[in-house]
Parts: structure tokens; sequence; C-alpha cells
């Protein structure tokens, strides 16, 4: 690969049933790459844990379901890699997510509780080795998400 | 996704096939709803034609887990490949649910 950074841009609907495209575009990203193929998955199941709580979470317009998603309801996924690392960005215009506050949850005792919302950050921020949100003054979030290739 | 159904000895065996995200988890929790309508009180969910896992798929199989527990019954899990083990172990599951290696020794542990 060249040493300068590429960037791939993805535009998706606020809809789960892109989820295995866009899957399919990031580990075909990360295989490129020189990641082992636990990284890949961890890529991968991070990309679609991040846009499955965009589409649950975010956006709450019942329009959602369906293929064009609602007014506005768009996935932008901006992935910009070098030799070094991995960089995903994944942008919507949904509400705000409250990720200051966001404790990892005791997955036991949420196990016992049956209450497994949340394990979809808990699995990002374990197989990511940067998670980081943002929310821009015009209304914007963007979960920015790091893997680096390890040596 | 996909549903094999087949019964060994007193146990019945589900086959799952293709990926469980969060677009195809609810068709596995309708079918896992039906199943467990009936009682079952002995499953194992063979995992080995799942290749990926996230976590709307794991809330599915804690769901059921859940469920038949509170009627006695008791779910075991096998054919998982590597990712999806590490997924278990990350979010701890791997103490709570009754893994095994083949679907046989799955099948074999109800009798044991």
């Amino acid at each position: 690969m060249k040493t300068s950074d590429g960037l791939i841009y993805l535009k998706i609907p606020s809809n789960k049933f892109f989820l295995g495209l866009v899957r399919k575009v990031i580990t075909e990203l990360a295989e490129k790459m020189d990641y082992s193929q636990e990284d890949i998955a961890k890529i991968e199941l991070a990309v679609d844990e991040a846009c499955t709580n965009v589409i649950q979470y975010a956006y709450t317009s019942e329009e959602k379901m369906s293929f064009k998603g609602g007014k506005d309801e768009a996935i932008e996924i901006k992935v910009n890699i070098n030799p070094k690392r991995i960089i995903i960005n994944i942008s919507d215009k949904g509400k705000e997510f409250d990720f200051g506050s966001y404790k990892l949850p005791d997955i036991t005792a949420h196990f016992k509780e049956m209450q497994i919302h949340g394990l979809g950050l808990y699995i990002i921020k374990n197989f990511m080795d940067e998670v980081n949100y943002e929310r821009s003054s015009d209304g914007v979030n963007t979960l920015k998400l790091v893997k680096y290739i390890k040596k | 996704m996909e549903f094999e159904r087949k019964t060994e000895s007193d146990v019945d065996v589900i086959l799952l096939k293709g990926d469980m995200d969060s677009h195809t988890s609810p068709k596995a929790r309708d079918f896992f709803a039906g199943i467990l309508k009936e009682g079952k009180k002995k499953i194992v969910v063979d995992l080995d034609g799942v290749k990926y896992i996230s976590s709307a798929g794991l809330a599915t199989l804690i769901e059921v887990f859940q469920k038949m527990h509170r009627y006695g019954g008791s779910l075991k899990l096998c054919g998982m490949n590597e990712t999806t083990k590490g997924i278990f172990e990350i979010a701890k599951l791997d103490s709570i649910f009754a893994i095994y290696e083949t679907k046989d020794k799955a099948v074999a542990a109800f009798s044991s």
C-alpha cells in the first residue's frame, strides 16, 4: 500500500438492511491491510455495533424501516487508512449521545436483569484502540474508531 | 438466516445458518419463540453455520437461555468459530452459557 493516506467514503440510509454491506466493505479494506484475522473481525464488529446504535437510538423516525430511511436519516462512514492504522468516522444527524456519562456495564449483572443494552458500546470499547465521540454545533454526531496494526 | 431443526434422542438440535446481526436477529427470535412455546426442555443451538454474530445475536441467545431457565429448561451451545468465542469471552458470557466444541458433545452432555 502507498504511504499516503487513503480515504473511503460510504453513505447508507439508516436501515439495518445495509449492515451486511457495510461489513463487507470494511472487512475487504481491512483484509488488504496487515491486520490479523482476529483484528479484522474486531473492526467489523465494532463498525456494525456503531451503525446499529445509530439506527436504534440516534434516529427514531418510523420511516427508518423503509429503504430510504427517514428524512435526513443517513449514516456517513468515512474510512481513513494508512500503513499504520485505520480510522473510521461514523456520523449521523440524530439524537445526541451522552457518551461522557456512559460507563462500561457490569455485564454479569446486566445479564441477570436481562438488560443487554449497552453491550454494543462495551464491545466497541473493548475491540478498538481508540473510541471518541463528538457532537458538532450543527448537530452532527461522530463516533471515531481507531485500530492500529500490530507489528 | 436459515434454521434447521432435528431431534436427537430427547434433545432438540437447532442449526443456525447465516449472519446474526441486528437485521437478522429478529427472525431468529421469532423462530425460537415458536420452539419455546412447546416448552422444550433440552435444546442445543449449533452455531457452526454462523460466521458472524453481533451483540444483537448475543441478545437473542441470552433471551432464549433466560426464558428456558424460567420453565426449567436447559440450553447448550456448540460449533462456535474463534471470533464468536472471542465475543462470548469479551461479553463474559462464556461462563454463563454451557458451550461445547461439537454438537455431539453438547447432546451427550444432556445424558451425562
